[in-house]
Protein backbone atom coordinates (compact mmCIF):
# COMPACT_ATOMS: atom_id res chain seq x y z
CA UNK A 1 0.00 0.00 0.00
CA UNK A 2 1.16 3.35 -0.74
CA UNK A 3 1.88 5.68 1.93
CA UNK A 4 1.04 8.81 0.71
CA UNK A 5 -2.58 7.23 -0.79
CA UNK A 6 -3.20 5.81 2.57
CA UNK A 7 -3.03 9.45 3.90
CA UNK A 8 -4.93 11.15 2.02
CA UNK A 9 -7.92 8.42 2.58
CA UNK A 10 -7.58 8.93 6.08
CA UNK A 11 -7.81 12.93 5.69
CA UNK A 12 -10.71 12.21 3.27
CA UNK A 13 -12.21 9.87 5.49
CA UNK A 14 -12.05 12.23 8.96
CA UNK A 15 -13.02 15.42 7.11
CA UNK A 16 -16.22 13.73 5.52
CA UNK A 17 -16.69 12.63 9.13
CA UNK A 18 -16.50 15.76 10.74
CA UNK A 19 -18.68 17.75 8.10
CA UNK A 20 -21.53 14.68 8.52
CA UNK A 21 -21.70 16.52 12.03
CA UNK A 22 -22.48 19.88 11.06
CA UNK A 23 -24.93 18.74 8.54
CA UNK A 24 -27.90 18.99 10.06
CA UNK A 25 -30.34 21.82 8.51
CA UNK A 26 -31.93 24.71 9.17
CA UNK A 27 -36.31 25.33 8.70
CA UNK A 28 -38.06 28.57 8.99
CA UNK A 29 -41.42 26.81 10.84
CA UNK A 30 -41.85 27.04 14.59
CA UNK A 31 -40.63 23.20 15.41
CA UNK A 32 -42.96 20.45 17.85
CA UNK A 33 -40.09 17.79 19.09
CA UNK A 34 -42.12 14.66 19.84
CA UNK A 35 -40.62 11.78 21.55
CA UNK A 36 -41.70 8.30 20.85
CA UNK A 37 -40.47 4.99 21.63
CA UNK A 38 -41.06 3.31 17.71
CA UNK A 39 -41.42 -0.18 18.94
CA UNK A 40 -45.21 -0.60 19.97
CA UNK A 41 -47.65 -1.21 17.23
CA UNK A 42 -49.96 -0.56 16.17
CA UNK A 43 -49.36 2.75 17.88
CA UNK A 44 -45.27 3.19 16.58
CA UNK A 45 -43.20 1.68 14.48
CA UNK A 46 -41.11 2.13 11.77
CA UNK A 47 -41.54 1.07 7.73
CA UNK A 48 -38.74 2.15 5.86
CA UNK A 49 -36.95 4.45 7.67
CA UNK A 50 -40.69 5.91 8.33
CA UNK A 51 -42.82 6.61 11.29
CA UNK A 52 -46.49 5.24 11.74
CA UNK A 53 -48.86 4.50 13.68
CA UNK A 54 -52.12 5.78 15.21
CA UNK A 55 -49.70 8.11 17.46
CA UNK A 56 -47.27 9.35 14.42
CA UNK A 57 -50.22 10.10 12.30
CA UNK A 58 -51.91 11.95 15.48
CA UNK A 59 -48.94 13.79 15.66
CA UNK A 60 -48.74 14.44 12.10
CA UNK A 61 -52.39 16.29 12.43
CA UNK A 62 -51.96 17.54 15.38
CA UNK A 63 -49.00 19.65 13.71
CA UNK A 64 -50.86 20.73 11.11
CA UNK A 65 -53.17 22.32 13.10
CA UNK A 66 -50.73 23.83 15.31
CA UNK A 67 -48.74 24.98 12.13
CA UNK A 68 -45.81 23.71 13.18
CA UNK A 69 -43.32 21.52 11.98
CA UNK A 70 -43.32 17.72 13.68
CA UNK A 71 -39.91 16.16 14.32
CA UNK A 72 -40.05 13.06 15.51
CA UNK A 73 -37.33 11.62 18.17
CA UNK A 74 -37.17 7.89 18.61
CA UNK A 75 -35.58 6.56 22.22
CA UNK A 76 -36.47 4.25 24.69
CA UNK A 77 -39.90 4.36 26.65
CA UNK A 78 -38.53 4.70 30.05
CA UNK A 79 -36.23 8.07 28.80
CA UNK A 80 -39.18 10.02 27.32
CA UNK A 81 -40.19 11.39 31.11
CA UNK A 82 -36.38 12.41 31.52
CA UNK A 83 -36.33 13.71 27.77
CA UNK A 84 -39.45 15.56 28.25
CA UNK A 85 -37.74 17.53 31.74
CA UNK A 86 -34.03 17.84 30.36
CA UNK A 87 -35.81 20.16 27.38
CA UNK A 88 -34.89 17.86 24.86
CA UNK A 89 -38.15 16.94 23.76
CA UNK A 90 -41.69 19.17 23.48
CA UNK A 91 -44.37 16.56 23.88
CA UNK A 92 -44.36 13.16 24.19
CA UNK A 93 -46.78 10.50 22.21
CA UNK A 94 -45.89 7.13 22.90
CA UNK A 95 -49.57 5.14 23.77
CA UNK A 96 -48.64 6.74 27.52
CA UNK A 97 -51.29 5.61 30.09
CA UNK A 98 -51.90 8.85 32.37
CA UNK A 99 -50.70 7.90 35.92
CA UNK A 100 -50.48 9.56 39.06
CA UNK A 101 -47.17 9.02 39.29
CA UNK A 102 -45.87 9.75 35.85
CA UNK A 103 -48.16 12.89 36.43
CA UNK A 104 -45.65 14.13 39.54
CA UNK A 105 -43.42 14.25 36.54
CA UNK A 106 -45.11 15.50 34.28
CA UNK A 107 -48.48 16.86 32.65
CA UNK A 108 -51.11 15.40 30.44
CA UNK A 109 -53.39 16.55 27.61
CA UNK A 110 -57.18 15.15 27.64
CA UNK A 111 -57.31 11.72 27.01
CA UNK A 112 -57.05 10.37 23.04
CA UNK A 113 -57.42 6.39 23.14
CA UNK A 114 -58.73 3.83 26.09
CA UNK A 115 -57.25 0.82 27.19
CA UNK A 116 -57.32 -2.13 29.54
CA UNK A 117 -54.24 -4.42 29.99
CA UNK A 118 -54.56 -7.83 28.42
CA UNK A 119 -53.17 -11.21 29.13
CA UNK A 120 -51.73 -13.00 26.41
CA UNK A 121 -50.68 -16.46 26.30
CA UNK A 122 -49.17 -18.64 22.81
CA UNK A 123 -52.13 -19.66 20.73
CA UNK A 124 -51.63 -23.38 22.17
CA UNK A 125 -51.49 -22.70 24.99
CA UNK A 126 -54.32 -24.39 27.37
CA UNK A 127 -53.75 -21.86 30.66
CA UNK A 128 -57.30 -21.18 31.81
CA UNK A 129 -57.70 -17.57 33.52
CA UNK A 130 -61.15 -17.44 35.32
CA UNK A 131 -60.44 -14.54 37.95
CA UNK A 132 -56.98 -12.61 38.62
CA UNK A 133 -55.65 -14.11 41.16
CA UNK A 134 -55.62 -16.86 38.89
CA UNK A 135 -51.93 -14.92 37.73
CA UNK A 136 -49.85 -16.03 40.73
CA UNK A 137 -49.54 -19.63 39.20
CA UNK A 138 -47.57 -18.59 36.49
CA UNK A 139 -44.57 -16.62 35.16
CA UNK A 140 -45.35 -13.28 33.45
CA UNK A 141 -43.51 -11.11 31.05
CA UNK A 142 -43.76 -7.50 30.66
CA UNK A 143 -41.94 -4.10 29.37
CA UNK A 144 -40.41 -2.40 31.91
CA UNK A 145 -42.14 0.70 32.93
CA UNK A 146 -45.68 0.06 30.86
CA UNK A 147 -48.90 0.21 33.21
CA UNK A 148 -48.71 -3.69 32.70
CA UNK A 149 -45.32 -4.53 34.58
CA UNK A 150 -47.07 -1.39 37.46
CA UNK A 151 -50.03 -3.16 38.01
CA UNK A 152 -48.44 -6.73 38.46
CA UNK A 153 -45.84 -5.51 40.78
CA UNK A 154 -48.35 -3.60 43.08
CA UNK A 155 -51.45 -5.84 42.99
CA UNK A 156 -49.53 -9.30 43.23
CA UNK A 157 -45.74 -8.79 44.30
CA UNK A 158 -46.02 -5.99 46.89
CA UNK A 159 -48.87 -7.66 48.63
CA UNK A 160 -47.05 -10.85 48.38
CA UNK A 161 -49.39 -13.47 46.33
CA UNK A 162 -46.52 -13.59 43.67
CA UNK A 163 -42.85 -14.66 43.87
CA UNK A 164 -40.33 -11.68 42.69
CA UNK A 165 -38.95 -13.98 40.42
CA UNK A 166 -42.22 -15.00 38.18
CA UNK A 167 -42.27 -11.00 36.93
CA UNK A 168 -39.59 -10.80 33.85
CA UNK A 169 -38.91 -7.39 33.12
CA UNK A 170 -37.96 -6.72 29.32
CA UNK A 171 -37.04 -3.41 27.17
CA UNK A 172 -40.11 -4.01 24.99
CA UNK A 173 -43.02 -6.28 24.33
CA UNK A 174 -40.95 -7.89 21.37
CA UNK A 175 -38.51 -9.39 24.08
CA UNK A 176 -41.40 -10.20 26.43
CA UNK A 177 -43.35 -11.86 23.52
CA UNK A 178 -40.61 -13.67 21.79
CA UNK A 179 -39.14 -15.09 25.14
CA UNK A 180 -43.02 -16.33 25.89
CA UNK A 181 -43.09 -18.34 22.40
CA UNK A 182 -39.95 -19.56 23.08
CA UNK A 183 -41.04 -21.34 26.22
CA UNK A 184 -39.20 -19.37 28.92
CA UNK A 185 -42.78 -17.61 30.14
CA UNK A 186 -46.37 -18.80 30.48
CA UNK A 187 -47.96 -15.52 30.21
CA UNK A 188 -47.19 -11.28 28.99
CA UNK A 189 -49.31 -8.58 29.95
CA UNK A 190 -49.91 -6.22 27.35
CA UNK A 191 -52.26 -3.28 26.54
CA UNK A 192 -55.10 -4.66 24.66
CA UNK A 193 -54.45 -2.12 21.96
CA UNK A 194 -51.12 -3.57 21.37
CA UNK A 195 -52.09 -7.34 21.88
CA UNK A 196 -54.14 -6.55 18.69
CA UNK A 197 -51.76 -5.39 16.62
CA UNK A 198 -48.95 -8.44 17.86
CA UNK A 199 -51.80 -10.77 17.11
CA UNK A 200 -51.98 -10.15 13.26
CA UNK A 201 -47.76 -10.87 13.54
CA UNK A 202 -47.51 -13.74 15.94
CA UNK A 203 -49.03 -16.66 17.26
CA UNK A 204 -50.99 -15.36 20.28
CA UNK A 205 -53.98 -15.12 21.74
CA UNK A 206 -55.84 -12.89 24.34
CA UNK A 207 -56.85 -15.35 27.68
CA UNK A 208 -58.05 -12.72 29.92
CA UNK A 209 -58.44 -9.02 30.08
CA UNK A 210 -58.22 -6.89 33.22
CA UNK A 211 -60.22 -3.48 33.06
CA UNK A 212 -58.44 -1.07 34.29
CA UNK A 213 -60.11 1.43 31.94
CA UNK A 214 -56.48 3.41 31.11
CA UNK A 215 -55.98 5.88 29.16
CA UNK A 216 -53.77 7.12 26.55
CA UNK A 217 -52.46 10.73 26.68
CA UNK A 218 -49.43 13.55 25.35
CA UNK A 219 -47.16 14.35 27.73
CA UNK A 220 -45.99 17.73 28.69
CA UNK A 221 -43.49 19.41 30.68
CA UNK A 222 -45.24 20.77 33.67
CA UNK A 223 -44.45 24.57 32.26
CA UNK A 224 -45.32 23.53 29.46
CA UNK A 225 -46.87 26.90 27.26
CA UNK A 226 -48.53 24.50 24.66
CA UNK A 227 -50.92 22.46 26.54
CA UNK A 228 -54.32 24.34 26.15
CA UNK A 229 -53.27 24.86 22.41
CA UNK A 230 -52.68 21.04 22.18
CA UNK A 231 -55.87 19.87 24.16
CA UNK A 232 -57.76 22.39 21.76
CA UNK A 233 -56.46 20.81 18.36
CA UNK A 234 -56.60 17.34 20.25
CA UNK A 235 -60.74 17.67 20.90
CA UNK A 236 -61.39 19.05 17.08
CA UNK A 237 -59.18 15.95 15.78
CA UNK A 238 -61.21 13.30 18.05
CA UNK A 239 -64.24 15.00 16.97
CA UNK A 240 -62.96 14.34 13.08
CA UNK A 241 -63.25 11.99 9.81
CA UNK A 242 -59.58 12.11 10.16
CA UNK A 243 -59.29 10.14 13.50
CA UNK A 244 -61.85 7.79 12.46
CA UNK A 245 -59.55 7.13 9.18
CA UNK A 246 -56.32 7.21 11.57
CA UNK A 247 -57.81 4.66 13.75
CA UNK A 248 -59.15 2.23 10.83
CA UNK A 249 -55.75 2.38 9.04
CA UNK A 250 -54.10 0.73 11.99
CA UNK A 251 -56.68 -1.19 14.22
CA UNK A 252 -59.88 -2.74 12.61
CA UNK B 1 -33.65 -19.95 4.78
CA UNK B 2 -34.25 -18.65 0.97
CA UNK B 3 -36.42 -16.68 2.05
CA UNK B 4 -34.50 -15.21 5.54
CA UNK B 5 -32.04 -14.24 2.73
CA UNK B 6 -34.56 -12.16 0.74
CA UNK B 7 -35.87 -10.70 4.12
CA UNK B 8 -32.20 -9.52 5.16
CA UNK B 9 -31.04 -7.95 1.67
CA UNK B 10 -34.77 -6.36 1.89
CA UNK B 11 -33.30 -4.74 4.85
CA UNK B 12 -30.33 -4.20 4.02
CA UNK B 13 -30.23 -0.59 3.17
CA UNK B 14 -31.39 0.21 6.66
CA UNK B 15 -29.23 -1.83 8.21
CA UNK B 16 -26.17 -0.49 6.47
CA UNK B 17 -27.25 3.09 7.08
CA UNK B 18 -27.24 2.06 10.69
CA UNK B 19 -24.02 0.72 10.25
CA UNK B 20 -22.80 4.18 8.58
CA UNK B 21 -24.23 5.76 11.87
CA UNK B 22 -21.72 3.19 14.03
CA UNK B 23 -18.73 3.83 12.09
CA UNK B 24 -19.37 8.04 12.15
CA UNK B 25 -19.89 7.35 15.71
CA UNK B 26 -16.76 5.58 16.53
CA UNK B 27 -14.29 7.06 14.03
CA UNK B 28 -15.47 10.85 16.01
CA UNK B 29 -15.30 9.24 19.26
CA UNK B 30 -11.78 8.03 18.83
CA UNK B 31 -10.74 11.11 16.89
CA UNK B 32 -11.86 13.15 20.22
CA UNK B 33 -10.24 10.58 22.39
CA UNK B 34 -6.86 10.97 20.77
CA UNK B 35 -6.91 14.26 20.91
CA UNK B 36 -8.11 14.34 24.98
CA UNK B 37 -5.57 11.39 25.43
CA UNK B 38 -2.76 12.57 23.85
CA UNK B 39 -3.24 15.92 25.57
CA UNK B 40 -3.69 13.45 29.37
CA UNK B 41 -0.80 11.60 28.54
CA UNK B 42 1.41 14.20 28.03
CA UNK B 43 0.36 16.32 30.41
CA UNK B 44 0.38 13.71 33.57
CA UNK B 45 4.66 12.90 31.87
CA UNK B 46 5.53 16.22 31.76
CA UNK B 47 3.27 18.73 33.75
CA UNK B 48 3.15 20.32 36.94
CA UNK B 49 2.96 18.16 40.01
CA UNK B 50 -0.73 19.15 40.90
CA UNK B 51 -1.65 19.01 36.92
CA UNK B 52 -0.27 15.05 37.11
CA UNK B 53 -2.01 14.75 39.69
CA UNK B 54 -5.55 16.09 38.15
CA UNK B 55 -4.71 13.72 35.29
CA UNK B 56 -5.10 10.93 37.31
CA UNK B 57 -7.94 11.88 38.92
CA UNK B 58 -9.64 12.42 35.23
CA UNK B 59 -7.95 8.54 34.51
CA UNK B 60 -9.03 7.43 37.32
CA UNK B 61 -12.81 8.60 36.98
CA UNK B 62 -13.68 8.40 33.58
CA UNK B 63 -12.11 4.42 33.54
CA UNK B 64 -14.38 3.91 36.53
CA UNK B 65 -17.44 4.58 35.48
CA UNK B 66 -19.87 2.09 33.15
CA UNK B 67 -19.98 3.95 29.72
CA UNK B 68 -24.00 4.06 30.04
CA UNK B 69 -23.26 6.06 33.01
CA UNK B 70 -21.19 8.45 31.47
CA UNK B 71 -23.79 8.71 28.79
CA UNK B 72 -26.95 9.26 30.64
CA UNK B 73 -25.04 11.84 32.59
CA UNK B 74 -24.03 13.91 29.98
CA UNK B 75 -27.12 13.63 27.78
CA UNK B 76 -29.82 13.80 30.35
CA UNK B 77 -28.18 14.99 33.30
CA UNK B 78 -26.60 18.06 31.80
CA UNK B 79 -29.60 20.13 30.98
CA UNK B 80 -30.52 20.61 34.49
CA UNK B 81 -27.54 22.29 34.68
CA UNK B 82 -28.54 24.66 31.31
CA UNK B 83 -26.19 22.45 29.00
CA UNK B 84 -28.53 21.08 26.51
CA UNK B 85 -26.22 18.72 24.33
CA UNK B 86 -28.12 17.23 21.28
CA UNK B 87 -27.80 12.97 21.49
CA UNK B 88 -25.06 12.05 18.46
CA UNK B 89 -22.72 14.83 20.26
CA UNK B 90 -23.35 13.49 23.62
CA UNK B 91 -22.96 10.08 22.52
CA UNK B 92 -19.21 11.77 20.64
CA UNK B 93 -18.86 13.29 23.60
CA UNK B 94 -19.08 9.89 26.39
CA UNK B 95 -17.75 7.63 24.29
CA UNK B 96 -14.41 10.07 23.06
CA UNK B 97 -13.92 10.90 26.14
CA UNK B 98 -14.30 7.48 28.23
CA UNK B 99 -11.58 6.45 24.99
CA UNK B 100 -9.37 9.47 26.07
CA UNK B 101 -8.71 7.66 29.49
CA UNK B 102 -7.60 4.57 28.06
CA UNK B 103 -5.68 6.14 25.44
CA UNK B 104 -3.67 8.53 27.38
CA UNK B 105 -2.73 5.24 28.95
CA UNK B 106 -1.51 3.87 26.11
CA UNK B 107 0.31 6.30 24.61
CA UNK B 108 1.82 7.25 28.47
CA UNK B 109 3.14 3.48 28.36
CA UNK B 110 4.19 4.25 24.62
CA UNK B 111 6.50 7.40 25.51
CA UNK B 112 7.41 5.81 28.80
CA UNK B 113 9.07 2.42 26.94
CA UNK B 114 11.11 4.36 25.19
CA UNK B 115 14.56 4.94 27.26
CA UNK B 116 15.61 7.92 28.39
CA UNK B 117 19.45 7.26 27.37
CA UNK B 118 17.32 7.96 23.52
CA UNK B 119 16.20 11.87 25.49
CA UNK B 120 20.07 12.07 26.51
CA UNK B 121 20.95 11.41 23.10
CA UNK B 122 19.19 14.06 21.47
CA UNK B 123 20.05 16.45 24.09
CA UNK B 124 23.52 15.73 23.39
CA UNK B 125 23.76 16.29 19.68
CA UNK B 126 22.15 19.84 20.31
CA UNK B 127 18.44 19.00 20.04
CA UNK B 128 16.20 20.97 22.63
CA UNK B 129 13.78 18.64 24.42
CA UNK B 130 10.68 19.66 22.01
CA UNK B 131 12.71 18.22 19.56
CA UNK B 132 13.49 15.31 20.92
CA UNK B 133 10.31 14.86 21.70
CA UNK B 134 9.05 15.42 17.71
CA UNK B 135 11.78 13.79 16.09
CA UNK B 136 12.93 10.82 18.55
CA UNK B 137 10.29 10.05 21.34
CA UNK B 138 7.02 10.24 19.24
CA UNK B 139 7.38 8.50 15.54
CA UNK B 140 8.84 5.56 17.95
CA UNK B 141 5.53 6.04 20.44
CA UNK B 142 2.78 5.95 17.94
CA UNK B 143 4.30 2.94 16.42
CA UNK B 144 4.64 1.22 19.78
CA UNK B 145 1.32 2.25 20.77
CA UNK B 146 -0.69 1.08 17.89
CA UNK B 147 -1.44 -2.42 18.83
CA UNK B 148 -3.23 -0.53 21.83
CA UNK B 149 -4.86 2.07 19.89
CA UNK B 150 -6.43 -0.66 17.43
CA UNK B 151 -7.43 -2.71 20.86
CA UNK B 152 -8.80 0.39 22.00
CA UNK B 153 -10.63 1.46 18.56
CA UNK B 154 -12.58 -2.40 18.66
CA UNK B 155 -14.19 -1.21 21.92
CA UNK B 156 -15.28 1.53 21.41
CA UNK B 157 -16.51 -0.01 18.38
CA UNK B 158 -18.60 -2.19 19.82
CA UNK B 159 -19.75 0.14 22.90
CA UNK B 160 -21.00 2.24 20.15
CA UNK B 161 -24.67 0.30 20.30
CA UNK B 162 -25.17 1.68 23.58
CA UNK B 163 -25.58 4.86 21.77
CA UNK B 164 -29.11 3.81 20.84
CA UNK B 165 -30.07 3.97 24.94
CA UNK B 166 -29.89 7.86 23.57
CA UNK B 167 -32.24 7.02 20.78
CA UNK B 168 -29.34 7.47 17.85
CA UNK B 169 -30.27 5.46 14.58
CA UNK B 170 -27.14 3.18 14.85
CA UNK B 171 -27.69 -0.36 13.75
CA UNK B 172 -28.43 -1.75 16.62
CA UNK B 173 -31.42 0.28 16.80
CA UNK B 174 -32.22 0.21 13.22
CA UNK B 175 -31.98 -4.00 13.52
CA UNK B 176 -34.66 -3.83 16.58
CA UNK B 177 -37.11 -1.00 14.23
CA UNK B 178 -36.96 -4.01 11.54
CA UNK B 179 -37.61 -6.88 14.42
CA UNK B 180 -40.60 -4.02 15.86
CA UNK B 181 -42.71 -5.02 12.72
CA UNK B 182 -41.34 -8.04 11.49
CA UNK B 183 -40.85 -10.12 14.76
CA UNK B 184 -37.88 -12.11 13.77
CA UNK B 185 -34.79 -11.48 16.11
CA UNK B 186 -32.90 -13.82 15.49
CA UNK B 187 -32.03 -13.51 11.39
CA UNK B 188 -31.97 -9.57 12.15
CA UNK B 189 -29.57 -9.75 15.29
CA UNK B 190 -27.87 -12.08 13.66
CA UNK B 191 -27.16 -9.82 10.56
CA UNK B 192 -26.10 -7.27 12.99
CA UNK B 193 -23.51 -9.76 14.55
CA UNK B 194 -22.06 -10.51 10.96
CA UNK B 195 -21.76 -6.94 10.01
CA UNK B 196 -20.20 -5.11 13.28
CA UNK B 197 -17.94 -8.26 12.83
CA UNK B 198 -17.26 -6.84 9.14
CA UNK B 199 -16.58 -3.55 10.64
CA UNK B 200 -14.37 -4.69 13.21
CA UNK B 201 -12.34 -7.43 11.07
CA UNK B 202 -12.10 -4.31 8.31
CA UNK B 203 -10.91 -1.98 11.10
CA UNK B 204 -8.10 -4.47 12.41
CA UNK B 205 -6.79 -5.30 9.01
CA UNK B 206 -6.85 -1.70 7.89
CA UNK B 207 -4.67 -0.71 11.11
CA UNK B 208 -2.33 -3.67 10.39
CA UNK B 209 -1.49 -3.02 7.48
CA UNK B 210 -0.93 1.31 8.13
CA UNK B 211 1.51 -0.36 10.83
CA UNK B 212 3.27 -2.44 8.04
CA UNK B 213 3.38 0.67 6.02
CA UNK B 214 5.22 2.49 8.61
CA UNK B 215 7.32 -0.46 9.97
CA UNK B 216 11.15 0.10 10.77
CA UNK B 217 13.01 -2.71 9.20
CA UNK B 218 15.02 -4.37 11.89
CA UNK B 219 12.93 -2.37 14.63
CA UNK B 220 10.51 -3.92 17.96
CA UNK B 221 7.60 -4.17 15.83
CA UNK B 222 6.58 -7.73 14.47
CA UNK B 223 4.17 -8.51 12.06
CA UNK B 224 1.72 -10.56 13.33
CA UNK B 225 1.20 -8.57 16.39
Amino acid sequence: MNKSLLKLGIIILSVFLVFSLFSCGKNEKEVLRVGTNAEYPPFEFTENNEFKGIDMDLAKVLGEKLNMEVKIHDMDFDSLIPALNAKKIDIAMAAMTVTEDRKEQVDFSIPYYSVDQAIIAPEDSNIEINEEDDLTEYTIGAQNGTTGQIYIDKNFIDKDKMNKKQLNKYPTNIEAITDMLNGNLDLVIIDSSAAKGYKKMKPIKTIYTIKTGENYAIALRQDSQLKEKINTALKEILKSDQWTDILNRYIK
Amino acid sequence: MIESILFVFENMPLLLKGALVAVELTVLSILLGMVVGLLVAILRLYGPKYVKKLMKIYEWVLRGLPILVILFIIYFGFPSLGVNIPAFISAVLGLGLRSSAYQAQIYRGAIQSIGVEQVEAGLSIGMNRAKTMLYVIVPQAIRLSLPGFTNEFTIVLKDSPLAYALGIAELLKQGRNIIVTSFRPFTIYLTCAIIYFLLFHFFYYLFRKIAEVYEVPGYIMSKKS
